[in-house]
């Protein structure tokens, strides 16, 4: 099997953990996802007025 | 096409947004699959370190968050420049458009940072070089948000935003050397030009994981560089459709 498809874990027990280091590593990755998460909800929360304000533009142009 | 064509071609802010509405899908779509491979090489097949056991694999995270902080407001510097010397306005847009992303992006250098730090050196936080300096850049992204916030985003702030950005990316040079420069706490440089110390599989997944950072910053910018032209033409269209001074009494 090649090298980039040989996991380095024995079991997902130890992958959880990360040498004891599993707190730190695990709360990287949660930080990084809601921080990236929260990018896009907040460009489609902008959109979503922008969208409104078009459409006020649009009835007061009528 | 030669560059100079094709940037001032893409300044019309229409083709602009024609460009970033083709591109956005593809970008987070390429975005994607370089996270699931980097992600495999750098938290399922890569050894764990000699040194630093498995919390080294911070680095997947920390290390394309840093560089893409500093590449971000690198960005911003140059579209300032153009839109100051060119008065292109869609590159004073572009500049605004990446800003959000590089202030995330240096927030989470800095958060990550501190959850490696802790295991590793003792402590979330020191102030020395490389750590002060990255978290100034933090400071000046919030400040060109801010000012950017403060004037309504008009084209007052288009300019000031420029001259800020113009202004800070003199910190990026000391950001890089300060390891080099100063005794620090922080390790050197993760990789040397014609050096790499890694083992080749934990470079490709650090590759990997900077390539999906990089789209995914593409991606996001022209997202919003798509609003913010939008937002621009409906505040023209309301300027446009205000009564002239004094019109109300003629």
């Amino acid at each position: 099997m090649p090298e980039w498809l040989q996991p380095a874990w024995q079991d997902w027990a130890s992958f959880w953990q990360m040498g004891r280091h599993g707190v730190f590593v695990w709360s990287g990755v949660a930080l990084v996802t809601a921080a990236l998460t929260c990018e896009w909800l907040a460009l489609a929360a902008r959109a979503r007025r922008l969208r409104a304000a078009q459409a006020a533009a649009e009835g007061d142009a009528r | 096409m030669n560059a100079g064509r094709w940037l001032f071609y893409f300044a019309a802010p229409p083709r602009l947004a024609a460009l970033a509405a083709q591109l956005v899908r593809p970008l987070l779509i390429v975005a994607g699959l370089l996270l699931l491979a980097g992600l495999w090489l750098g938290f399922g097949v890569a050894p764990a370190d000699a040194v630093q056991g498995q919390g080294y694999r911070l680095i997947y995270l920390h290390v394309p968050a840093a560089w893409m902080s500093m590449f971000i407001y690198a960005l911003m510097a140059a579209w300032s420049f153009v839109g100051l010397v060119w008065r292109v306005r869609t590159a004073f847009w572009l500049s605004h458009a990446l800003a959000p992303t590089g202030a995330v992006f240096a927030a989470l250098s800095l958060a990550t940072g501190s959850l490696w730090g802790q295991p590793m050196w003792g402590t979330w936080w020191v102030w020395d070089a490389r750590l002060s300096t990255s978290l100034l850049l933090l400071f000046l992204y919030l400040g060109y948000l801010a000012l950017l916030q403060a004037h309504d985003e008009g084209e007052r702030a288009d300019r000031g935003c420029a001259v800020l950005a113009l202004l800070g990316a003199l910190n990026l040079p000391v950001i890089y050397f300060s390891v080099r420069w100063w005794n620090t706490l922080h390790q050197g440089a993760t990789l040397t030009p014609g050096q790499a110390q890694m083992a080749p599989v934990m470079l490709a997944g650090l590759l990997l994981m900077t390539a999906a950072a990089w789209a995914y910053a593409a991606a996001t910018a022209l997202r919003r560089v798509q609003l913010v032209i939008a937002e621009r033409q409906l505040a023209l269209r309301w300027q446009d459709e205000l009564p002239e001074p004094g019109a109300q009494h003629a």
